[in-house]
């Protein structure tokens, strides 16, 4: 790590203005910025690898059904508070019990997440509990007193979901924190014009950097242009080229020219590292997301052939907005995430790489414990889960409410929990593990210092090994 | 009469995509003429469709309405502006509940509007419970001091921002004003939003079965996207309110008989006749449909046209639309085109396309969802991320762009992916079917008679796709690639062959994709 924090320290805010000042509309040169401001050098070979996944529930899971408290007492609460939504105790699938503190309670899980189960049970996943966007530790009275500053957008998709990927909820941006990290980071990489954050879901607000964009591919890769390699028709290629290659006096045109040549050129690039890669043998499931999570797991099969050290990857499962049929379509896309989530920790295991990648999933909220008949509304406070062999597994971190009544100590109304814990806590975490150095966290999670100090000894969740 | 390439110029400005016989009209009509033309064609009407099928149990999407207006109506010119305004009035279906019929009725609205009076534009929008639930001013309640309790301030702040006057204050020709320290003024502040706040309370869902006379109602009325709001008096704030430039509305104890209503209009007014507004709102136009950099005296005579139509009536929108494609900017291109113009909209490079070559499918349905635009294009008819559209107006990208200090917004959303992912779906659809039925009947496919017609002719097929691609724009340069690239084609290639790899070799070219 020693290595890694020396480069980071000259990654302060200095260098990034720079890299924003005389950026271009390549990553390439991005990087050539970076590098000489930065002084990194190539990577060197022990430094490892590591990769964060984000898995990103897109419309508001419903986690409190996720993840349910099956103390008798607990219970009762949480079905009293969720009415017709309230599973069934006997089918939730029981944890392995907590240690320490929380021995006294016990928790299951919806019965669609067996594999989750066993892959808490062996100490390999842990939920992350009653976490969501602040703009400062709020609490009941602040909020109806009107003097808690309160996320921009509470309860809209939109703009949670921007804060979710922000980290700064008290304004509407379009860089992320993975993007800002990045800024930082991916000097480690090789400079071949392929960003360390890739997207399976296109463009997003957590890996855009001020002037860096996440690298989307598909589950099959970069996207090729149509025709561009058809051996049958070499002049196809032969045009395109020299449409894309000619100088335009005309500053948009040759912009867009460069733009669309780069993506061409690096799409070829990224393709034929991933297709010298070893093919990644595990089984996935053949929905939209088992394809996703097997493209990243492809992708990182591929890093030392486009010398990535660090990347993250990003993949949207769309369709959690449940305000109806929240129970069976719930229980068929947690099913999903079930499989799928299984298979990619398989497919690490056949990489060897199940202690260097982390998946964590995030959400735009969660939501209303009260029903609406049939399904539930948009919330705040959710729970999350996080997999991988480098964090301390088998356990829940952060706060689950322990009374889940209607209008208990956390409910706006409704069952609208305020979060407990910050995303920025969580995402410190993280960041750090990924390798951001203390000194450029602030620079990465701006609003950290409201929730946890970084001069202090613990750690925000303490979840690492 | 203009040329062909003036009017082809213009088409590429004033609609969605124009075929053949929409050019030679507009060459005969002239294009004044055909503007006139245009604004006495019926506005075409989308959310009905919607509605009826989705009633009668069908699967059935807005943009399959969208589509048959697009390909099929004559409001050529009335349809363009209403993709333009929402561009500017945004709200998106991302952040909406499902209400299909609902968004293409706000869509209406806007068509039905464009030829009409800007500010029934902003009362409409104001009005709307889309943009209600979009910025949260629907159910907004009157402050509650007690309790610590204040209006929402999001509308507040958005109609000022992005639907009426921006940050600045603005001379006529859109450049920014000064104060005596030559420094920038802000339009508003703080204390404006939170008086602007307090205008926009007491509205909630409207329609048949709410109630204001019951105040339970503010609350409980059923959801309701399709009618406008409407104010409940009891969750009005009555006090006095501070508009902009030391506009007042007065307290409901001074003034007898005054509504919430009326405070509304009054802050609709008081935005309405702020001097930005004409600079403001044109700008935005002009990017939309013309350039992305227009000159200081482009802006100021857009502005002009807002202000007075000639006939002393401020906010006219056929006098500002007339302004902007037949200002001699819109019309020729300039003499230094090494800054001129805009990247076509990647969702509007697909629509032309289709529009152009007068895609039909066989069953005659449209059955176009575009779900997998988003994804390749990061663009897609009224699902914008956010309120702020899929691109702000003064993005620079990094770059040559940037240093050369000009805005590009549509840059903001071409990405390493889409800037392929766009061209591959811009290159199906013209070797195959498009639409949600791809291999089916209901396959959309283009119409290329035209170009099949000269196929055996490399220059008459050139010459007829630098027509309705590029109107006429095509580089001398870019001609010679395309030559030799059709007579590279393998032996034996058919017309369609060689038709379908041109149509695609200039839907990727620079010369087409932006517009000088």
């Amino acid at each position: 790590m020693s290595n890694i924090d020396k480069m980071e320290g000259a990654g302060n805010a200095g260098e990034q203005a720079n890299c924003e000042g005389v950026g271009s509309t390549t990553v390439n040169s991005l990087l050539l910025n970076l590098a000489v401001a930065g002084g990194a050098s190539a990577p060197s070979p022990g430094r490892g690898y590591k990769a964060l996944v984000c898995l990103f529930l897109d419309g508001g899971n419903d986690s409190f059904n996720m993840l349910v408290p099956t103390e008798p007492g607990e219970f009762a609460r949480y079905r009293a508070a969720r009415g017709d939504l309230a599973l069934p105790r006997e089918g939730l699938l029981g944890l392995r019990g907590a240690a320490g503190a929380d021995a006294a309670r016990s928790f299951g899980l919806h019965p669609s997440l067996p594999r989750v189960r066993d892959l808490h049970d062996q100490g390999r996943l842990s939920f992350v509990c009653n976490v969501g966007t602040l703009v400062e530790p709020t609490d009941l009275a602040g909020l109806n007193g009107a003097r808690a500053r309160l996320p921009l957008g509470l309860y809209s998709h939109a703009d949670q979901v921007m804060h979710w990927q922000t980290s700064i909820p008290d304004s509407r941006a379009s860089v992320g924190w993975a993007g800002r990290a990045a800024e930082i980071l991916q000097s480690m990489n090789r400079d071949n014009g392929i960003s360390m954050n890739v997207s399976l879901s296109g463009t997003n607000v957590f890996q855009s950097g001020r002037s860096l964009v996440p690298y989307s591919i598909t589950p099959d890769g970069a996207a090729l242009l149509d025709g561009y390699s058809d051996p049958a028709r070499p002049f196809f290629a032969k045009a395109v080229d020299s449409l894309l290659g000619q100088r335009y006096p005309n500053v948009l045109k040759q912009a867009y020219a460069g733009l669309t040549r780069d993506s061409i050129k690096s799409a070829g690039y990224f393709l034929d590292a991933w297709r010298r890669a070893p093919r990644v043998a595990t089984a996935f499931p053949g929905t939209r997301l088992g394809k996703s999570l097997r493209g990243v797991a492809q992708g990182i099969a591929a890093r030392d052939n486009l010398g990535a050290r660090r990347q993250t990857y990003f993949v949207k499962a769309p369709g959690w907005d449940h305000h109806d049929e929240v129970l069976a379509s719930q229980a068929a896309m947690l099913a999903d995430v079930d499989a799928s989530v299984a298979a990619f920790w398989t497919a690490m295991g056949e990489l060897g790489l199940q202690d260097d990648v982390l998946l964590f999933t995030a959400s735009d909220f969660g939501r209303t414990l009260s029903s609406n008949g049939k399904g539930s509304d948009h919330g705040w406070g959710g729970n999350q889960f996080i997999l991988g062999g480098a964090h301390r597994g088998g356990r829940l971190y952060g706060s689950y409410p322990d009374d889940l009544s209607l209008g208990n100590g956390l409910d706006t109304g409704r069952g609208r929990l305020i979060p407990t814990l910050s995303v920025d806590a969580f995402f410190c975490e993280l960041a750090l593990w990924l390798g951001v150095g203390k000194g450029d966290i602030p620079a990465v999670l701006p609003n950290i210092g409201r929730f946890h100090d970084l001069n202090g000894a613990a750690a925000p969740l303490g979840f690492l090994n | 009469m203009p040329t062909k390439q003036t009017a082809a110029r213009f088409l590429m400005q004033a609609t969605l995509g124009a075929g053949s016989g929409d050019i030679e009209r507009a060459c005969s009509a002239g294009l004044e003429g055909w503007i006139e033309e245009q604004f006495q064609v019926a506005p075409s009407v989308t959310h009905e469709e919607v509605h009826r099928h989705r009633a009668a149990g069908e699967h059935y999407e807005m943009h399959h309405a969208w589509w048959r207006q697009v390909l099929t109506a004559d409001d050529l010119l009335r349809q363009r502006i209403a993709v333009a305004l929402t561009e500017v009035f945004v709200v998106s279906e991302m952040s909406i509940e499902f209400v299909p019929w609902e968004m293409m009725k706000y869509y209406d609205d806007l068509g039905r509007l464009a030829f009409g009076n800007w500010r029934d534009i902003l009362r409409m929008v104001s009005l709307s419970p889309l943009t209600g639930y979009y910025l949260s001013h629907l159910r907004n309640r009157k402050a509650y001091p007690a309790l610590q309790r204040y209006p929402d301030e999001n509308y507040a702040r958005e109609i000022m921002q992005l639907f009426s006057i921006g940050l600045w204050e603005l001379e006529q020709d859109g450049t920014r004003r000064r104060d005596a320290e030559g420094r920038e003024i802000p339009t508003y502040g703080n204390a404006d939003v939170m008086n602007f706040a307090r205008v926009f309370t007491g509205l909630a869902y409207g329609g048949p079965l709410a109630d204001t006379s019951r105040p339970a109602d503010f609350m409980d009325a059923p959801a309701d996207f399709g009618n406008p709001m409407k104010l409940w008096e009891e969750e009005h704030d009555r006090d006095a309110k501070r508009l902009l430039r030391g506009f007042r509305t007065p307290s409901f104890a001074d003034a007898p008989g005054r509504r919430g209503i009326d405070d509304i209009e009054d802050a609709l007014d008081n935005l309405f006749y702020h001097p930005n507004v004409g600079p403001f709102f044109g700008r935005l136009l002009i990017q939309r449909l013309v350039t992305s950099n227009p000159s200081a005296g482009f802006v100021g005579r857009v502005a002009a046209a807002f202000e007075n139509n000639g006939r002393a009536v401020r906010g006219d929108m056929k006098a500002v639309i007339k302004a902007v494609l037949l200002d001699e900017e819109a019309v020729n291109p300039p003499a230094d085109r090494s800054r001129s113009g805009r990247l076509h909209e990647p969702y509007l490079r697909y629509v032309r396309l289709a529009r152009t070559f007068n895609a039909r499918s066989a069953d005659g349905s449209f059955r176009v969802s575009d779900h997998d635009t988003l994804e390749s294009m990061n663009q897609i008819l009224l699902n914008a991320p956010s309120v702020f559209n899929f691109f702000l107006p003064d993005y620079r990208p990094p770059g040559a762009l940037a240093e050369a200090g000009l805005c590009a917004p549509e840059f903001q959303i071409m990405t390493s992916s889409t800037a392929v992912t766009s061209l591959n779906h811009y290159a199906r659809m013209v070797s195959g079917g498009f639409g949600d039925d791809p291999a089916g009947p209901g396959a959309m496919r283009l119409d290329f008679s035209e170009e099949l017609a000269v196929a055996g002719d490399p220059d008459a097929l050139i010459g007829l796709l630098d027509l309705k691609l590029a109107c006429g724009a095509l580089g001398e340069e870019t001609r010679a690639v395309l030559r030799a690239a059709y007579a590279e084609m393998p032996e034996g290639s058919t017309a369609e062959d060689r038709v379908r790899a041109m149509v695609q070799l200039v839907a990727i070219s620079p010369d087409c994709a932006v517009m000088e």
